[in-house]
């Protein structure tokens, strides 16, 4: 086989290619040190008060008014951790990384499905903030065979890769596009728009028994007792919760079983007053994020359901 | 959606041509079936085992098709009954993804082996071996994984193209890799990831942004066209990619799609040049088979129209499939009782003709980006018309980038003509093929949204 020009051709070709990118990402890459989430981390792996951390998705971002929740339970260490793009394996990485500050810390962690996904974001940042990516996923999956384990954690090196070779956000600085938004990745994010008019996304309080499917409790169950078993090793209450809006129905039917099937301990209470007292189209930013209006009641309502778990300073 | 990692494609590819590599070359497209078959392994896990033995099955009624061609039919049916029964009592809402978040959940249960490994595209090519062999094209292949080969080879039982046996047999005993062939090869994976990651896969966030918003009434045919456009960019540049990765072995397959598609005027030029090989297996083995007994030509129109429901039911048995081959089959009928070729300015109605194409090609589309029929008709004729304004203010870097992106590719397929990708920048001077490389890569790492090739045909 004569294939030596070929090989020739691919490595000159792949040197340009990275060289260019490189370049690139040298010259307009963000300064990853400045970026919120690492002050975020940096302050928390010092902090020696009780702390509490909402961990989540967006959902969490712009539902969740930690100054709201502050002023309400006076207590000043109450942060929003939500991560745009986060599922539950990204909300898992992060309380990992915060459990390796031994203080005591309340987790209230957002139930959202099991996707072989991180968000971009923390994977650009996981080398600056030490977060344990791939330690965190196989511990885990420990529960799956050698075959699915390495489906999944092939998935996410996938993503990892990728992440790092694609120059998608160093474009949009050199272009000067959304450079307001940078931050908006991470931590509380209101929107103060209501760009949609149901209530169709809410979740409602008759969901509870409509939702029973045993399989994905199985299936999360693994994954639940995975993270509570940290938790108690570092000095961290677990403690889960809904969002109030759903995208889809695939979404509620995963985990509102899950949600029911923990022990109340374990969960943050969902009263049907606090749902029906939300169930307004105003409060919507879209079809599945609170506006600054649905955040603040949303906020002031959560505070009674967290009056067990938070202690006034 | 089915993606595949782009690491898990890379993966195989190297493996393959290692593998290949070493083997002599006699035996070479045996180094490739077990890559295929440890890909599969990888994907589907101890599942193989039932694609092992409908292999096998297949193989055998082969040679029992030879002795009793009169029962071709009955054999064809136990052997693939328990496969069409799957796809049957399986039915899944193939675009639910862009009406809703269908969640690639994180389980062991993860690789159903109908999404991973197609085996709409094994049946189908296990029917027109069978067939081949009762109509005498080709004599039973002896040699069992020669068959297993052809039936299972990876790149293609993930969403075809479709090919005979004969068409695929001799190019697998022809396998090498040469300077040319990988050349060739990587132009067309080059281009298919441009069409996927940047096109593709743009399109389909900005169609899930527009139909998550309030839009209603005529506006919603916009949704239609997006739609339109993504089917075509998402599933011809995986077919590229397929035709490039076997391209390196020097395996040729078949063209799936013309250059250009999206300007057809009229539904019948599109069909010819849409899926073609899917098209062409229906109307050999189904359409002919159908037309020899109406030998006075009258009811032509009524077996197009089953052809179609036919495509349609194999996609999906649904309420919403069966319109969608309703209203092909309507629309190509009524285009051959008006005669459009007969009309007058030709080059007027060529042009005037792509426009009425895209309308109507969108308003069939709508079907599919809506959950239901109920939803569709109060979107669209019910609720009062409404455009979001906001929508243009907040994509417009997304619409830019795609407008850009289909320019150059269109460009690129404009001055192709009719032949490759490949073909076409092999033709091209030195400078010009790598400034058209460079282009493409940087575009595809600047504007490409990352993780795998979203592969939207891997679920039929």
């Amino acid at each position: 086989m004569r294939v030596k020009k070929s090989v020739f051709k691919l490595i000159l070709f792949t040197s340009i290619i990275s060289l260019i990118a490189f370049c690139f990402i040298r010259q307009y890459a963000t300064s990853r040190k400045n970026t919120l989430i690492y002050t975020f981390f940096r302050q928390s792996l010092q902090a020696t008060d009780t702390s509490y951390y909402f961990i989540g998705s967006s959902r969490v971002q712009t539902s969740i008014d930690p100054e709201v929740l502050k002023q309400t339970l006076g207590n000043k260490h109450i942060y929003n951790a939500g991560i745009s793009g986060g599922t539950l394996l990204s909300n898992c990485i992060i309380a990992r990384r915060l459990m390796q500050n031994k203080s005591p810390k309340v987790l209230f962690i957002e139930l959202t499905p099991m996707l072989p996904e991180v968000p971009d974001y923390l994977l650009k940042h996981q080398d600056d903030l030490n977060l344990e990516i791939f330690g965190t996923a196989n511990q885990l999956l420990s529960h799956l065979n050698f075959l699915s384990k390495c489906r999944l954690l092939l998935q996410l090196a996938n993503k990892y890769v990728t992440s790092k070779l694609f120059i998608v956000d160093e474009v949009r600085n050199l272009m000067r596009i959304n450079v307001e938004k940078t931050e908006g990745h991470f931590g509380f994010q209101p929107i103060s728009e209501n760009k949609y008019h149901s209530v169709t996304p809410f979740l409602k309080f008759q969901d509870f028994n409509n939702y029973n499917d045993k399989g994905s409790v199985a299936r999360y169950q693994q994954y639940i007792n995975e993270l509570l078993k940290l938790g108690h090793q570092s000095n961290s209450k677990i403690v889960f919760f809904l969002p109030v809006t759903f995208r889809s129905e695939d979404e509620k039917e995963t985990t509102i079983p899950i949600y029911k099937s923990l022990p109340d301990s374990t969960k943050l209470q969902m009263p049907e007053v606090l749902l029906k007292s939300m169930e307004n189209a105003s409060y919507l930013a879209d079809n599945n994020h609170l506006n600054l209006a649905g955040a603040k009641v949303y906020s002031h309502l959560l505070a009674v359901q967290l009056l067990p778990f938070i202690k006034k300073e | 959606m089915p993606s595949l990692d782009l690491l898990l494609l890379l993966l195989y590819l190297l493996f393959s041509i290692a593998i290949v590599s070493i083997i002599p070359p006699p035996h070479k497209w045996k180094g490739l079936l077990s890559s295929s078959l440890l890909f599969y392994y990888f994907l589907a896990g101890d599942k193989i085992i039932f694609l092992l033995l409908f292999s096998f099955t297949i193989y055998c009624l082969g040679f029992l098709i030879k002795r009793y061609p009169a029962k071709t039919w009955l054999f064809i049916s136990l052997a693939l009954a328990p496969l069409i029964l799957i796809k049957v009592i399986t039915p899944d809402f193939h675009f639910r993804h862009l009406t809703s978040v269908k969640n690639n959940y994180l389980s062991e249960t993860n690789s159903s082996i109908i999404q991973v490994l197609g085996i709409s595209y094994f049946t189908f090519n296990g029917i027109s071996y069978l067939i081949d062999i009762k109509r005498k094209y080709i004599q039973p292949e002896k040699n069992f994984l020669l068959v297993l080969i052809y039936l299972i080879y990876f790149p293609c039982i993930l969403s075809g193209p479709l090919h005979r046996a004969k068409y695929l047999f001799s190019q697998f005993r022809q396998i090498s890799i040469t300077d040319s062939s990988i050349s060739s090869g990587l132009r067309l994976i080059l281009i298919g990831l441009f069409k996927n990651i940047v096109v593709g896969k743009r399109l389909s966030a900005l169609l899930q942004n527009l139909v998550s918003t309030e839009i209603s009434g005529p506006c919603y045919l916009i949704a239609g066209l997006l739609f339109f456009f993504y089917l075509y960019f998402n599933f011809s540049s995986f077919i590229d990619i397929f035709q490039g990765i076997s391209k390196i072995f020097n395996i040729n397959l078949k063209d799936n799609f013309r250059n250009r598609i999206y300007l057809s005027f009229s539904r019948q030029h599109f069909w010819q040049g849409w899926h073609i090989t899917l098209n062409e297996w229906f109307r050999d083995y189904f359409f002919f088979n159908l037309a020899k007994q109406d030998r006075k030509r009258r009811y032509t129109n009524a077996i197009l129209l089953i052809t179609f429901l036919l495509i349609a039911l194999w996609h999906e048995v649904s309420q919403i499939f069966l319109i969608w081959g309703l209203m092909n089959a309507s629309w190509i009928i009524i285009e051959k009782k008006v005669n459009l070729e007969a009309l007058p300015y030709p080059g007027v109605r060529r042009k005037l003709g792509v426009v009425y194409h895209l309308m109507l090609a969108s308003v069939l589309a709508l079907v599919f980006v809506s959950p239901d029929l109920t939803s569709l008709i109060h979107r669209v004729f019910l609720s009062p018309g409404n455009f979001p304004d906001y929508f243009f203010r907040n994509n417009l870097n997304n619409i830019a980038i795609i407008i850009g992106a289909f320019l150059l590719v269109d460009y690129h397929y404009s001055k192709a003509g009719t032949i490759k990708f490949d073909e076409y920048v092999g033709s091209k001077p030195l400078i010009s093929r790598w400034f058209i490389y460079t282009q493409l890569a940087l575009l595809i790492i600047a504007f490409g949204i990352t993780n795998g090739v979203d592969n939207y045909y891997v679920q039929f």
